[in-house]
């Protein structure tokens, strides 16, 4: 290879995407990384604090999707204060200045400011891709600018954000000149919705596949969108607030039939049931479906809707569909890739007796052979049942199951769930995202470091006994990435028997354990690589007495990463960095 | 547990068949721990680090959070906190519909109560006359005016330093004998003291709040109030 011009080499490398793989070429030799980093378009940062804008810059100076992940992943259950950090500011502004070609950013759990989005806007001609999934700061004054100064705006695709609206009129700030769009996202929007301005634009986007509105938009109007763009892939509905009439609900099903793109449908919130029905002319085309926030559908809807969805293969539900539901899942959709089952009932008011158990979860894996990825939220759960499905499902890649009593055991035997989980580990060898509850001792870990190779992200929750369980899995899972944990008896000496452990990992996440300041600060001085951040939100920090801070005392909220560029220097208060 | 032998275990990749015989026995670990079977109880989880408070509770140290007021151990179960709201609005709503179970189908529902959109999140920005950083507070995830005032009271005013929380404490931003009042902006933009209307009507009014000087708040007080004091 070495005999090819650079130009050649650089030629073979565009085909290589997976940043993996990239990475791994930029090691081969020097002359590779410069070609590789010299060519390179697309950058993934999974933490934005394990480097710098102005180092990235520097070595990926074509830069032109960039991809940054900010908060840890607990933030989203409010375990992380909101000022903690991940400001997007300073790289939008080092790019500004370095002039980057950004075209598409990417944001996940950071904090975007208005002023961020302004810059941004302003400072990169060809800029095609807004994505911002679990962000906040910003106001629908941050999109105005957006909408209005990016001229080439393909995609703004705004996911679970927190946004201040300020129902003013960003929608109506799309120059009449903006035909691009391709996507447009903004469910997460908690205002009114300026429909005329949204019709208009629809109506002169040809290429828009992806269309999520918000709760603000009612039938009628999804039924003119719909009806100028036919061409929709993806569907996002907004609020249905009363049962339809007769008329406005074959109008409504005349426009859906005339879209046979159409693959993905969202949404629902608010919705009287029968307006799914609207759907069924286009229901056997669809391969996705994510009626996780539609609430108001009962399970037998929802099951009478399924049972004509053959070909679904990512499936996001609530629990109310019941084990019956998912039966008829599993009978129909043998397509089936996702499955995510979300709990409906968060207040354990009622003893439901149409939510989801063992028995949904079993049918589900025998039924659907190229099942891979699963959430599933339950009351309760059996090793008999997670022994069958690891049986049954051998190609788990994720296996996110969340039992909502903490410490429940097996309800059959009133075991442990060691044996089940035991199981799957055991059973899908490729296995990579893996949450445990239930009651648990430290064999799961046992198990987890023994078999799950592949693992490289495990979340723990009220689970093991003693420092083992947690030295198990930092020992076994060599490729390890993300380790998160709360409420669990995990103290220093699994924190720190093995620092360079923490080099190959991206992060760790203590919380509720049994790990103090001085076993923190010990593994701070081990080792200098890693930003070691010690989380107090409740103290009021004139109250809590430095000098007399006691190596002793349990640190609430541990976070540490691995990081190249030190300290940082935008922490809050409560964030202590050791 | 059987100690040196299952590091052995680990180390090795194929480890001996008689290593492995392992049975469905229950191995029992500290056993305040295995008490906390609740979840959705601040009686029964008493705080996020219980299990530390249960073995130090004659310390005052503040390695354990507050308990909590609301009925949910804090972020638990995991669900994403925009998808918590998003329920919590309809659960907030079905309350106010006099719904008790949820088995009537929502076609009988008078339809004049299901247009009614909910907006907003729980979360809202709360700030102390003399403090310079805010907080936020889920108002949704409270209960009652006494839930969350005893929330803001952790917040604001430190620690009680007793573990277990007393009701007459909670009330001492609402009824006025304090010198601080719990004020509260509306939809409109108009501020009014917290307390006057129903617990429902609030949560779905309120936009910010502020913990202020009695002082202060005195222009603000409705005539029922002031024939309070």
């Amino acid at each position: 290879m070495n005999y090819f011009p650079d130009e050649v080499i650089e030629h073979i490398f565009d085909f290589i995407a997976s940043h993996k793989d990239r990475n791994s070429i930029s090691l081969v030799s020097k002359s590779w990384h410069k070609i590789e980093r010299c060519s390179r378009k697309r950058v993934f940062i999974g933490n934005c604090y394990a480097i710098n804008p102005e180092r990235l810059i520097e070595r990926f100076p074509s830069l032109r999707s960039l991809t940054l992940k900010g908060k840890p992943h607990f933030a989203d259950f409010n375990l992380v204060p909101h000022e903690w950090g991940g400001f997007v500011h300073p790289w939008i502004v080092a790019l500004a200045k370095a002039r980057v070609g950004l075209e598409e950013l990417r944001l996940k759990r950071m904090v975007v400011s208005d002023e961020s989005l302004e810059l941004l806007s302003r400072s990169f001609s060809s800029f095609k891709s807004l994505v911002l999934v679990s962000c906040e700061g910003f106001t629908t004054d941050g999109l105005a600018s957006v909408a209005a100064n990016c001229r080439h705006l393909r995609e703004l695709d705004l996911q679970e954000n927190e946004i201040d609206d300020h129902r003013g009129q960003w929608l109506n700030c799309f120059p009449e000149s903006s035909t691009a769009l391709t996507s447009l996202n903004f469910s997460c929007l908690k205002g009114e919705t300026n429909l005329a301005a949204l019709e208009r634009l629809v109506a002169r986007s040809p290429n828009l596949e992806s269309l999520k509105v918000n709760r603000a938009v009612p039938l009628d109007a999804l039924t003119r969108l719909m009806s100028c763009a036919p061409q929709l892939v993806d569907l996002g509905v907004g609020s249905y607030e009363n049962e339809p009439d007769q008329e406005s609900f074959m109008k409504l099903m005349a426009a859906i039939k005339k879209c046979t793109e159409l693959r993905s449908l969202s949404g629902f919130s608010e919705v009287a049931p029968l307006c799914l029905t609207a759907f069924y002319p286009i229901c056997q085309n669809l391969t996705s479906l994510n009626l996780s926030y539609a609430a108001e559908i009962q399970g037998n809807h929802l099951i009478r809707f399924i049972q004509f969805c053959k070909r679904l293969q990512r499936l996001w539900i609530l629990d109310s569909i019941g084990d019956k539901g998912l039966e008829v899942v599993a009978s129909t959709c043998k397509e089936l890739q996702e499955l995510r089952v979300f709990p409906s009932d968060l207040h354990d008011e009622e003893d439901n007796d149409t939510a989801v158990t063992e028995i949904g979860l079993v049918a589900i894996s025998a039924g659907c052979p190229k099942l891979h990825s699963i959430l599933y939220f339950c009351k309760q759960m059996t090793n008999a049942a997670l022994i069958t499905v690891a049986k049954n499902c051998p190609n788990f890649i994720r296996f996110r199951l969340c039992i909502l009593e903490p410490n429940k055991p097996d309800h059959t035997t009133s075991q442990s769930l060691d044996e089940g989980f035991g199981a799957i580990v055991q059973a899908c060898k490729g296995l990579r995202r893996l949450s445990v509850s239930g009651l648990l001792t430290d064999k799961v870990f046992l198990y987890i470091g023994m078999y799950a190779e592949q693992l490289e992200m495990l979340s723990i929750a009220f689970a093991g006994d003693t420092d083992k369980g947690m030295l198990y899995v930092l020992n076994g899972c060599k490729k390890m990435r993300k380790l998160e944990i709360r409420d669990s008896p995990f103290g220093n000496a699994a924190l720190l028997a093995d620092v360079d452990k923490y080099r190959t990992m991206r992060s760790l996440w203590m919380s509720s354990c049994e790990v103090t300041l001085g076993g923190c600060k010990r593994l701070a001085r081990n080792a200098p690589w890693l930003n070691v951040e010690i989380i107090n939100e409740n103290e009021n920090n004139d109250v809590m007495e430095r000098n007399e801070e006691d190596e002793r005392e349990k640190v609430d909220r541990l976070y540490l990463y691995r990081t190249v560029v030190g300290a940082r220097k935008d922490a809050p208060p409560c964030v202590t960095i050791l | 547990m059987r100690g040196g032998s299952e590091l052995e275990l680990r180390k090795s990749n194929l480890p001996a068949e008689s290593d492995l015989e392992l049975g469905l026995g229950l191995s029992l670990g500290g056993g305040a721990w295995r008490e906390r079977g609740r979840i959705l109880t601040a009686k029964d989880f008493p705080s996020v680090g219980s299990k530390r408070a249960a073995a130090d509770s004659s310390s005052s140290h503040h390695g354990a959070s507050p308990p909590r007021s609301s009925s949910q151990v804090v972020g638990w179960p995991p669900v994403g906190s925009h998808r918590m709201n998003s329920l919590a609005n309809k659960q907030a709503m079905k309350a106010e519909q006099g719904e008790g179970k949820e088995e009537g189908k929502k076609e009988d529902e008078p339809k004049d109560v299901s247009v009614k959109v909910v907006e907003g999140s729980g979360f809202v920005k709360v700030n102390k006359d003399g403090v310079g950083i805010g907080r936020k507070v889920d108002v949704r995830a409270h209960s009652s005016y006494e839930n969350l005032a005893l929330t803001l009271e952790e917040m604001f005013f430190g620690r009680t330093g007793t573990a277990s929380v007393e009701k007459v404490k909670a009330l001492r931003l609402l009824d006025g004998s304090s010198e601080f009042v719990l004020t509260y902006e509306d939809k409109e933009g108009d501020w009014m003291l917290v307390g006057d209307v129903p617990w429902r009507m609030f949560i779905t009014s309120v936009k910010r709040l502020r913990i202020m000087g009695t002082s202060e708040a005195s222009g603000l007080a409705a005539p029922r109030h002031q024939e309070q004091k």
